[in-house]
């Protein structure tokens, strides 16, 4: 489609989708080869990898910089968890789409609010009905206050007698959630080199120019937060299916800033990145914590430490400080055009 | 007389006490090239963001052929046909010349899922509009280049380009030429005058020169209310015009 202007050999374009590639892969390959410890922990992270690919799509993508992400992941966790205890549903063709529209719905209408505001506002309105999300299930007694809900059945795909998926089986919840992420990618991949990815770019890049040049910036602003909070219902599934647990602390906004930093280390604006941040924040923390119980500490320094010297996150290792243009303003001026929005 | 294709009656935009447009009347008519002039803080500005929808107004009504669209975001005159170029270059800086015209273009494709799938004759007609558009302004080697790196004159081409990339067929050119060099400016113009032949504009600029270059009918604004409207000749000779603007101007 889109004529390419000569681009180094490490483009963005090329290298962040042959990264995910590669991340894929190695991912796929594990439970071959590693301990199941370490098979689990990797779960955790795919599963965390797809909410921060989804909350990038709103922080890297649009420019819309959410303090509640965790409202829709969280909400989504909460109705599977409650279906599977209180009405004995594990059938996951009815759990998935529940949880899915459960998310759609909530980010719908937190969307609708946050989109009127811009800016400083629009991280504080977020943060407000996040927290709001996190009190309704904190508060309100069925929902099991503090110690939220433990689930021991685990969602079922079942077509006639015969069992396609059953998530109890931690080889098959694994390659289910793999499934999920690569899919994620894909589609919003897809999504993103369509129109629909072009406009949300200039509503990123020149909100007040893309309106005057025709399209309607609140309703594209809309439309991602609302296929963002979705994809995070879909991370709040696979959440439950994993660990059988959810409670109020998945919602809370410090559940949100985890992501959001995972965003920024990994690569905003790159749908790779949040992947690479999820490896590298869980693994680090994990390794960290082996060695010094002032691990919150060193894995601080960490993350200020990529902040200063790698703004474009750890995925600007490979593209050399590329990465997505409006991160490098202060780079002099680029020579050659290509691509902003890659892998 | 054939309806005007716009038509402002009694609009006013107040800022606080400030009454930057009072009680403006101004029919522009198909086909002409309109400028609005007067000296610095006359409102004109305003009045074009009030055409555009950048603005609404305090009290007034706004129609385009016919129907009423004072109530009416931007984004929708966009879409029934008036473009807009800005006095401060309002680019997507970022992006390469032919990416901004591109999103321009993609206006005039159908809302839904053709934006997420369009078929491939649309894509194909997205990218001859903004190629079009493009070589309108005359940047087609430019088409590649990243805007931020062009020259102001440049970049003010390519705010026009933009502009025709949405298919406009009534041009709001608030100061075309600000800023610009004399070859520059020049440049601009020719391309004002061309795309005169088939469009509707309502023009602001300084540059008096220019005005008479390409305008046909002139309004002159003074303190935010139209002084008086009429064919260049008809204002240049106009005393009244003369005391109150182009006088200070046209001192030896």
């Amino acid at each position: 489609m889109t004529p390419r202007f000569p681009s180094s050999p490490l483009s963005p374009s090329l290298v962040l989708p042959l990264l995910f590639v590669v991340v894929a892969v190695a991912l796929a390959f594990y439970p071959l080869v590693g301990e199941t410890f370490y098979v689990r922990l990797m779960a955790k992270i795919i599963v965390l990898g797809i909410l921060a690919m989804s909350l990038d799509l709103l922080v890297g993508y649009t420019g819309l910089v959410s303090l509640g992400h965790a409202a829709f992941s969280g909400a989504a966790g909460y109705i599977t968890a409650t279906l599977i205890l209180k009405a004995g549903v594990t059938d996951m063709a009815l759990l998935l789409p529940a949880s899915l529209a459960v998310s759609a719905l909530l980010a719908l209408v937190i969307g609708w609010i946050s989109v009127r505001t811009s800016g400083i506002y629009f991280i504080m309105i977020t943060l407000a009905l996040g927290q709001m999300t996190y009190l309704f299930f904190h508060d309100v007694s069925y929902w099991g206050g503090t110690d939220g809900v433990t689930v021991w059945d685990k969602p079922v795909l079942a077509v006639g007698g015969l069992t396609l998926l059953d998530l109890s089986d931690r080889t098959v919840f694994y390659y289910t959630a793999w499934a999920c992420l690569v899919a994620v990618y894909a589609l919003l991949w897809l999504l993103m080199q369509a129109p629909f990815g072009q406009i949300v770019r200039g509503v990123r890049i020149n909100p007040g120019r893309t309106r005057a040049l025709g399209h309607d910036v609140q309703r594209y602003q809309l439309a991602v937060f609302v296929i963002a909070g979705t994809v995070a219902g879909l991370a709040g599934f696979l959440e439950v299916a994993r660990s059988g647990f959810i409670s109020p602390a998945h919602l809370g906004w410090h559940e949100s800033a985890m992501v959001l930093i995972i965003v920024i280390l990994g690569g905003m604006g790159t749908l790779v990145g949040p992947v690479i941040g999820a490896l590298t924040l869980v693994l680090l923390e994990d390794w960290v914590a082996d060695l010094t119980s002032h691990w919150k500490l060193a894995v601080g320094l960490f993350v200020i430490a990529v902040v200063l010297f790698l703004p474009n996150g750890l995925v600007s290792l490979l593209t050399r400080g590329a990465g997505p243009p409006w991160l490098r303003r202060r780079r002099a001026a680029p020579a050659e055009a290509e691509g902003g929005d890659d892998g | 007389m054939a309806e005007p294709i716009l038509e402002t009656r009694a609009l006013t935009r107040r800022f606080g006490g400030l009454r930057a447009v009072n009680n403006a009347s101004i029919a522009f008519d198909e086909g002409v090239v309109h400028a609005i002039i007067g000296p610095n803080g006359a409102g004109k500005t305003t009045a074009i963001n009030l055409l555009s929808g950048d603005l609404p107004p305090t009290s007034g009504t706004i129609r385009f052929r016919g129907r009423d669209i004072t109530a009416r975001p931007v984004q929708r005159r966009v879409r029934m046909g008036i473009g807009r170029s800005y006095q401060k270059t309002n680019i997507l800086p970022e992006l390469t010349c032919l990416d901004n015209c591109r999103l321009g273009a993609l206006s005039r494709l159908p809302g839904g899922l053709a934006r997420i799938r369009p078929s491939r004759a649309a894509r194909r007609q997205v990218q001859a509009r903004a190629e079009h558009a493009l070589a309108l302004c005359g940047l087609e080697a430019r088409a590649g280049t990243v805007a931020a790196t062009l020259s102001h004159g440049e970049k003010r081409q390519l705010e026009i380009g933009m502009m025709m990339a949405t298919e406009p067929t009534l041009l709001l050119l608030d100061e075309p030429l600000a800023g610009m060099g004399q070859e520059e400016s020049r440049r601009v113009t020719d391309l004002l005058r061309r795309l005169a032949a088939d469009h509707t504009m309502i023009l602001i600029e300084h540059d008096m020169d220019a005005v008479f270059a390409i305008a046909e009918r002139i309004t002159v604004m003074v303190n935010g209310a139209v002084l008086e409207t009429g064919s260049v000749e008809r204002i240049r000779a106009s005393a009244t015009v003369r005391e109150a603007y182009l006088g200070e101007e046209a001192e030896p």
